[in-house]
């Protein structure tokens, strides 16, 4: 059930990205597109590990019996290195922007001579 | 502790220790990079002897590799870090005296460009080595990462008004570039000298078409992860079947990035302008390291996906989609190279159209032409790598990117143009040249497979006389008197008539020399003896061809496979 809502959510937000990147001029926006798309495959790498009524895969003094009360853990931490790459792209593709605004003058990243 | 994680280790701690060490020289920190790559390449060179002998896996800090994560030394991995190595040894060689220039370091050559280089060469090092799969997607995105800076950091050539010449642009540029020239008129250049509109929006474009594929990429790892919860690739070699529609949107989920980095067709909208951006020394990198370590991987992907039992129900239809986006990226490619007017562009679409070469290849069953794909890969990488540097050195000369703005700088630097013409001339696949041996495979092995590939067949031989109409006019353009409105064909060849020119004589630099006299070397002596390499790719391809026995079972230990 819940993991049903985080796949479907997940989706919503990827589709929204998706369609943000393809159609958005303002380098900005299709930046926070980007985002939005990242975060819903982040929640569906989540979402996958989820298993109802199981614990968070830490290690506490609390527990010590075998494995099976976690969650899977393996996906939370794919997702933690992604969300890591992520926030590392978005920090370099808005200091490209700010160049790019510094050299272009615009934010939307067509010329108009197509011949080159 | 396993001493072969150096070769991933040597380009972290470049990267890391130049920005501390070599801060305020960047002669220091070019010099710290050539000798790194240097050391790696003959350490590479030194593990070749065992690995040959025996392919093996090492083990990342001890865990069992369905969980955790390892590396594959074998003769495919380690022939192409070597090859990896060699170029980025040889572009660092190019970038410790990068031609024509003086006070402004071009994008790729300060401290901070090399230290991303290395980034970059680590990304291409680690694509080809690892055997998990959310190691390949870290990889390229590192690789990517410090490519979109790489793109981004390029400068317009020697001043604002050059790079105004040298592409059309619109009104608002043409300002801009006005303004970064009033600029650098009125006082000394500027430590962050003026950034060009062509390489930000070329690096933007790249960075949010990579990005794109590479969230897909985690979208189809987290497929296959909740499938069959694995996430080494030669795991899945023995994995039971997936269901046929879900096996296929994975595998190109997981295709998306590598296929993207190749340059392959629906994906390849960003190659002209993202090379036109980069910095000469590394657009060399760019496609010599960057595409050839994505093809390998690319190669390995599809073998295991081929011939594995994990994605048998669809290995049909993935060959079918493969063959036809190869040979829609060859005739794509090689259009798009005919028609640029801008030495970096014909260059960067060219090599789309050879990795379009590459994926027909990947795409025949049973990797029948396995070897002579890898031959190819190798030869265009090298002739790639010399092309891109030598087109480094006429544009620094010429002022501007536009290949008929060079014409007779071939006379000035006979030598250099030299090596350009045997460049060209491998690529197009002439004999005698390490082209030809790899085309000629794969033409051979299209046309015994027969059916719907021998239309590929007619695309790669459309894509070679496009290749060989565009290189033989950039050549000729290159030997062409400056003035006389054309010479003879025969008077091509010449030596170099004296006071023709123009442009200071100046000696072609040892920089620029060295590197393509060795790049121009090797693709002579693959065309004369390709036995040579033969004896390292026969070897790499049967790990291609029978991924069961050559790969998985040698990283896997026996039963471990769940």
């Amino acid at each position: 059930m819940v993991q049903t809502a985080l796949i479907i959510s997940a989706s919503a937000l990827v589709l929204t990205g998706l369609f943000g990147v393809i159609t958005r001029r303002n380098v900005i926006r299709i930046l926070l597109a980007l985002n939005l798309l990242e975060t819903g495959v982040n929640l569906f790498l989540v979402s996958i590990g989820y298993a109802p009524g199981k614990e968070a895969p830490i290690v506490t003094a609390r527990i010590t019996g075998p494995i099976s009360p976690f969650v899977d853990p393996l996906p939370q931490a794919l997702v933690l290195t992604s969300i890591v790459i992520g926030l590392g792209t978005t920090a370099l593709a808005l200091a490209i922007t700010l160049r790019h605004y510094r050299a272009a003058r615009r934010l939307t990243l067509e010329e108009t001579g197509h011949a080159s | 502790m396993h001493h072969e994680i150096l070769l991933l280790a040597l380009p972290i701690a470049v990267s890391f220790l130049v920005p501390l060490l070599a801060r305020r020289s960047a002669a220091v920190a070019r010099w710290i990079a050539f000798l790194a790559y240097l050391a790696a390449l003959a350490y590479t060179l030194a593990l070749f002897p065992s690995v040959m002998a025996s392919a093996r896996a090492v083990i990342v800090a001890g865990w069992l590799p369905p969980l955790g994560i390892a590396l594959f030394l074998s003769p495919l991995s380690l022939g192409a870090v070597a090859l990896v190595y060699l170029i980025a040894a040889l572009t660092a060689l190019y970038n410790l005296s990068s031609p024509g220039e003086n006070k402004r370091p071009e994008g790729g050559r300060s401290a901070r460009g090399v230290a991303l280089q290395a980034l970059f060469v680590l990304g291409g090092v680690g694509m080809v080595l690892t055997a998990d799969l959310f190691n390949a997607f870290v990889f390229l995105e590192i690789a990517g990462i410090s490519a979109f800076a790489l793109v981004a950091s390029g400068r317009p050539l020697q001043s604002g008004r050059a790079a105004a010449a040298n592409v059309p642009v619109t009104s608002v540029e043409k300002k801009s570039a006005a303004a970064a020239d009033s600029k650098t008129a009125s006082a000394e250049p500027p430590a962050e000298a003026a950034p060009s509109a062509v390489s930000t929006s070329g690096s933007l474009r790249y960075l949010v078409a990579a990005q794109t594929a590479s969230l897909f990429m985690l979208l189809g790892i987290g497929l296959l992860y909740s499938a069959t919860g694995l996430l080494t690739l030669p795991s899945l070699v023995s994995h039971p079947a997936l269901k046929s529609s879900f096996g296929l949107l994975t595998a190109l989920l997981l295709l998306f990035p590598v296929l993207l980095e190749t340059k392959i067709v629906p994906l390849n909208f960003w190659v002209g302008r993202a090379y036109a951006g980069a910095p000469a020394g590394f657009a060399a990198s760019l496609s010599g390291i960057g595409a050839t370590a994505a093809a390998v991987l690319l190669l390995r992907m599809l073998s295991v996906m081929g011939s594995g039992s994990a994605f048998a129900g669809t290995a049909g239809e993935l060959r079918g989609v493969l063959l036809l986006l190869g040979s829609l990226t060859v005739l794509v490619g090689e259009t798009a190279a005919f028609r640029e007017a801008d030495l970096k562009k014909v260059l960067a679409w060219s090599s789309a159209g050879q990795m379009g070469v590459v994926l027909v290849g990947a795409a025949l069953p049973a990797g029948e032409a396995a070897a002579w794909v890898l031959f190819f890969l190798a030869s265009h990488a090298v002739a790639k790598a010399l092309l891109f540097l030598l087109a480094g050195f006429f544009a620094a000369r010429a002022g501007t990117n536009r290949w008929k703005a060079m014409k007779g700088l071939g006379r000035l630097h006979p030598l250099a143009a030299g090596m350009f013409t045997v460049g060209a001339l491998s690529l197009m696949g002439l004999p005698l040249f390490a082209g030809f041996w790899g085309k000629l495979g794969v033409l051979r092995a299209v046309f015994s497979s027969g059916g719907p590939a021998v239309l590929a067949a007619a695309a790669i031989l459309l894509g070679t006389v496009a290749e060989g109409v565009y290189f033989l006019r950039i050549a000729h353009s290159l030997f062409e008197a400056p003035e006389a409105e054309s010479g003879t064909p025969e008077a091509e060849r010449e030596a170099p008539t004296v006071g023709s020119g123009k442009p200071a004589r100046a000696p072609v630099p040892a920089g620029v020399l060295l590197p393509a006299l060795i790049l121009a070397a090797a693709v002579l002596l693959l065309g004369l003896r390709p036995s040579l390499a033969m004896r390292v790719i026969a070897p790499a391809a049967r790990e291609l061809v029978s991924p069961d026995e050559q790969y998985a079972q040698k990283i896997l230990p026996s039963g471990a496979s769940r």
